[in-house]
């Protein structure tokens, strides 16, 4: 898992060079900075897509993969644990998300959310933009739209204390 | 002498018969001709030269045809070009007209003919006569020597009141014209100006040295420092000649400074204004970087933190607590069921209740067990959310700062902007002073060169005097000598002679000149300053009172200046006047002053100043001015004004004199 070079294909993969070039919006300094935070964005706004097949591509190197293993993994975790895609127990969640390894449909369901999470980020901090004050005011939009919606701030002790548990 | 008109037929610009009428009523006697920059106002001045004296400035003196004229004759074919002035001098009415015929030869070449000049007057009686002595009657009328100072350009006006070498010599010749000692001046070059051509120099060269080669080398050095003395007083002339120039440049580029002031303070700020753009736009640069660096970094955690919050919560209801039994395996668990039966005896069966209690203890079973991975999980829970806990306080933090310093660029851009309203199409004022300093420098440079080589020339000077004594007495030896020596003596005696009187009444003329000078510019300029003329023509405007430091601090206003100069005109108008009274007795006669472009180096106030001077100086005053000094000259010469004239430019080659207005 996150062993392999990975690349984004077609219109994701216009969408990330869009993101990340420096003479576009350049917002992210890296490809693999759009791969860690495209699933989470995925999965937070419901956004899940199939791969494009267009011709274009851009990569991520296996090596820039196995550097950030380990928060891939734990996000990698966090999805199985929370999509419903299938209507498992918690326990097949579970066991989904710690004991089965390298499965094909576990990783394709995690790549759909990175696709939408990709065409969520594009509409939000691309599309509409004219120039790189723009780019950053659509980053600052998301942040602050996202921060007031956030109603873990009340709860955040009770997770400390769960986490603490286990620590 | 009143001038009453001037026609010009064909000369120059002025193609055609068209004619200018002077105003000669003795309460509006101004005649103004407005112009525009090379639409003709020199012309009109060098016309009157060429009439009277058949002499102009121009560098085609000999071709003063229209060229449009020149330009459609054909081989054979020739054209007149003819100007005439009418004059009052003594009650009696001139008319001075020279024509020149061109003709066009057989090569299409044009050429002008020689010029010829008739003199027609009107007796009291009403008869016209033919006047044949004509360079006689000019001359009673208005010397050849004294005119140029009834006449004047825009640029000797300047150069009158800078004290500059031109104007310094200007005034110099008006008290040579004045003082007629053009004779007394001749003799005294005749006497002594020249080492090899005059009379001293020759008698000096023809002393026999009889072959004594002491006497030979004194000869000899003394030639030689002669001409070193010649080559240093070139030099000291030249040097003089290019620190006018410099000076000249420098005058003209610090009044263009001084009248732009505020242009070159508008653009000190914008430079400030564009030094503090560059900053903030690093700064912001600096804080977009920071930006993208935090989000790239955090933003995952930032946002994971929802996700987090229901997974841990989804963990925690399970009750996954790791409920394994110590060092057992889940092979162990796999061994009972392979062999159907538990340790406690009861049968496994699957699906039965023995079954699925031992599967779900292989949960808390390595490898089964995920304990271990949990506990990582949290671990890095813990960390992750750590990280995100920072994230919006610090991003918004950078964000705001960006946005302080992205205001402060658009503010700094917007004043920029209506600066560079304000000032486009002006000169660029730091390039000027730039070259003010550089002209400065060059100046000091040329100055120390000048002092240095005068030293020189009082150095040679010296040795030659030695050198001419030594000389002297070894001549005096030798008996053959006697009578050149003798000669040399009587040469000398008259030469002091000449020049003690020659100095003596140049002096009387310069003081008097001073006095009306001083007379005039008490009347321009209201204030306790007086005008001091030394004896090389360079004046000092003296400030009673200040002592010298805070003198040259007074002096430096550029509009004193132009009042100066034409306090020095009128100085020399009045000199001439006298001159010509006492020459002919003609103590009441009247002058014109023409003068053109008299304003253009004067503001606004100044302009004024002298325009209540200029018809008190002169019984008639004829001037040729741009419309832009008329405004403000015409408030004092409105009433004084009775004609004028405009110069509308049609070509290069034809201007056309527009008709008289009455004012």
């Amino acid at each position: 898992m996150f062993d392999r070079e990975y690349s984004f294909r077609g219109k994701h993969a216009q969408y990330v060079k869009d993101l990340v070039d420096k003479d576009k919006a350049g917002l992210f300094n890296r490809n693999i900075d759009v791969y860690i935070l495209a699933p989470i964005i995925g999965y937070l706004y419901g956004r899940k897509a199939k791969e494009d097949t267009g011709e274009l591509t851009t990569k991520i190197f296996a090596e820039q993969l196995h550097k950030e293993q380990i928060k891939l993994k734990f996000i990698y975790r966090l999805i199985m644990l929370l999509d419903d895609t299938y209507e498992l127990t918690t326990e097949e969640k579970i066991n989904r998300a710690f004991r089965e390894k390298d499965n094909i449909e576990n990783m394709q369901i995690y790549e759909s959310y990175v696709l939408g999470g990709v065409e969520y980020l594009h509409e939000k901090l691309f599309d509409g933009k004219l120039n790189a004050d723009d780019y950053l005011h659509g980053v600052y939009e998301l942040v602050d739209d996202f921060y007031q919606s956030l109603s873990i701030r009340e709860e955040e002790q009770d997770i400390y204390d769960i986490i603490k548990k286990y620590g | 002498m009143l001038l009453k008109s001037l026609t010009l037929n064909n000369f120059r610009v002025y193609k055609g018969e068209q004619k200018i009428v002077f105003s000669t009523n003795r309460d509006k006697n101004v005649t103004v001709i407005l112009g525009k920059n090379t639409s003709g106002k020199t012309t009109l001045i060098q016309a009157f030269k060429w009439v009277l004296y058949g002499k102009t400035d121009f560098v085609t003196a000999d071709f003063l045809l229209n060229l449009e004229v020149a330009s459609k004759l054909l081989p054979g074919d020739s054209a007149d070009m003819k100007v005439v002035l009418e004059l009052e001098h003594n009650d009696v009415e001139y008319i001075v007209t020279r024509k020149q015929k061109y003709l066009c030869i057989s090569t299409g070449e044009v050429k002008p003919e020689q010029a010829k000049v008739i003199i027609q007057y009107k007796l009291p009686n009403g008869q016209v006569s033919f006047e044949k002595n004509y360079i006689d009657t000019i001359n009673k009328i208005l010397p050849e020597e004294l005119s140029e100072y009834f006449f004047f350009d825009g640029e000797r006006i300047g150069n009158l009141g800078s004290n500059n070498r031109r104007g310094r010599k200007d005034i110099a010749n008006a008290v040579k014209g004045v003082l007629g000692l053009n004779v007394l001046d001749t003799t005294i070059t005749h006497l002594s100006g020249g080492d090899k051509i005059s009379v001293i120099g020759k008698l000096k060269n023809s002393i026999d040295t009889q072959g004594d080669k002491k006497f030979e080398q004194k000869k000899k050095t003394m030639e030689q420092l002669r001409e070193k003395l010649n080559k240093a007083t070139k030099l000291v002339d030249d040097f003089e000649k290019t620190i006018d120039y410099y000076s000249m440049e420098i005058e003209k580029k610090e009044k263009l400074i001084s009248e732009h002031r505020d242009t070159a303070e508008l653009k000190k700020e914008m430079d400030k204004n564009a030094a503090e753009i560059s900053i903030n736009s690093r700064n912001k640069e600096k804080k977009e970087h920071e930006l993208k660096k935090v989000f790239s970094e955090k933003a995952p955690m930032f946002f994971m933190q929802p996700l987090l919050y229901k997974a841990i919560k989804m963990i925690e209801d399970y009750d996954l607590v790791d409920e394994g039994i110590p060092e057992m395996h889940s092979e162990a668990v796999d061994f009972l069921i392979k062999r159907g039966r538990c340790i406690c005896g009861r049968k496994i069966e699957i699906g039965n209740e023995a079954y699925n209690n031992l599967m779900k203890q292989k949960n808390y079973l390595p490898p089964q067990s995920i304990g271990t991975m949990l506990r990582v999980f949290m671990t890095n829970a813990n960390h992750f959310s750590n990280m995100a806990s920072s994230f919006h306080e610090e991003f918004i933090n950078i964000y705001k700062e960006l946005r302080t310093f992205k205001k402060k660029i658009s503010d700094l851009h917007s004043i920029n902007e209506s600066i560079s309203d304000k000032i486009k199409d002006k000169p660029n004022i730091g390039v000027i002073e730039a070259k003010v300093r550089e002209l400065k420098k060059k100046l000091n440079t040329l100055q120390r060169d000048r002092e240095e080589e005068i030293k020189n020339q009082a150095i040679y000077k010296n040795e030659i005097d030695k050198l001419d004594k030594e000389i002297k007495v070894l001549a005096s030896t030798f008996e053959k000598n006697k009578f050149v020596l003798d000669c040399i003596e009587y040469a000398e005696y008259i030469l002091d002679i000449l020049t003690t009187h020659y100095n003596a009444m140049e002096k009387t003329i310069r003081k008097k000149l001073e006095k009306k000078v001083n007379e005039i510019f008490a009347q321009m300029y209201h204030g306790n300053r007086t005008i001091k003329i030394d004896e090389d023509y360079i004046y000092e405007i003296e400030t009673p009172i200040i002592d010298n430091d805070f003198q040259k601090k007074a002096d430096e206003s550029k509009g004193l200046e132009t009042v100066t100069s034409f306090a020095f005109i009128s100085g020399i108008v009045s000199l001439a006047k006298a001159k010509i009274d006492k020459s002919f007795g003609n103590e009441t006669e009247t002058y014109p002053l023409v003068m053109d472009a008299p304003f253009s180096n004067a503001d606004e106030i100044h302009v004024e100043n002298i325009s209540k001077i200029l018809p008190e100086v002169a019984e008639q005053v004829i001037m040729f001015i741009m419309h832009k000094d008329w405004k403000y000259a015409e408030k004092v010469l409105g009433p004084k004004l009775e004609t004028m004239y405009e110069l509308d430019k049609q070509s290069e080659t034809y201007t056309i004199i527009r008709g008289e207005v009455n004012v």
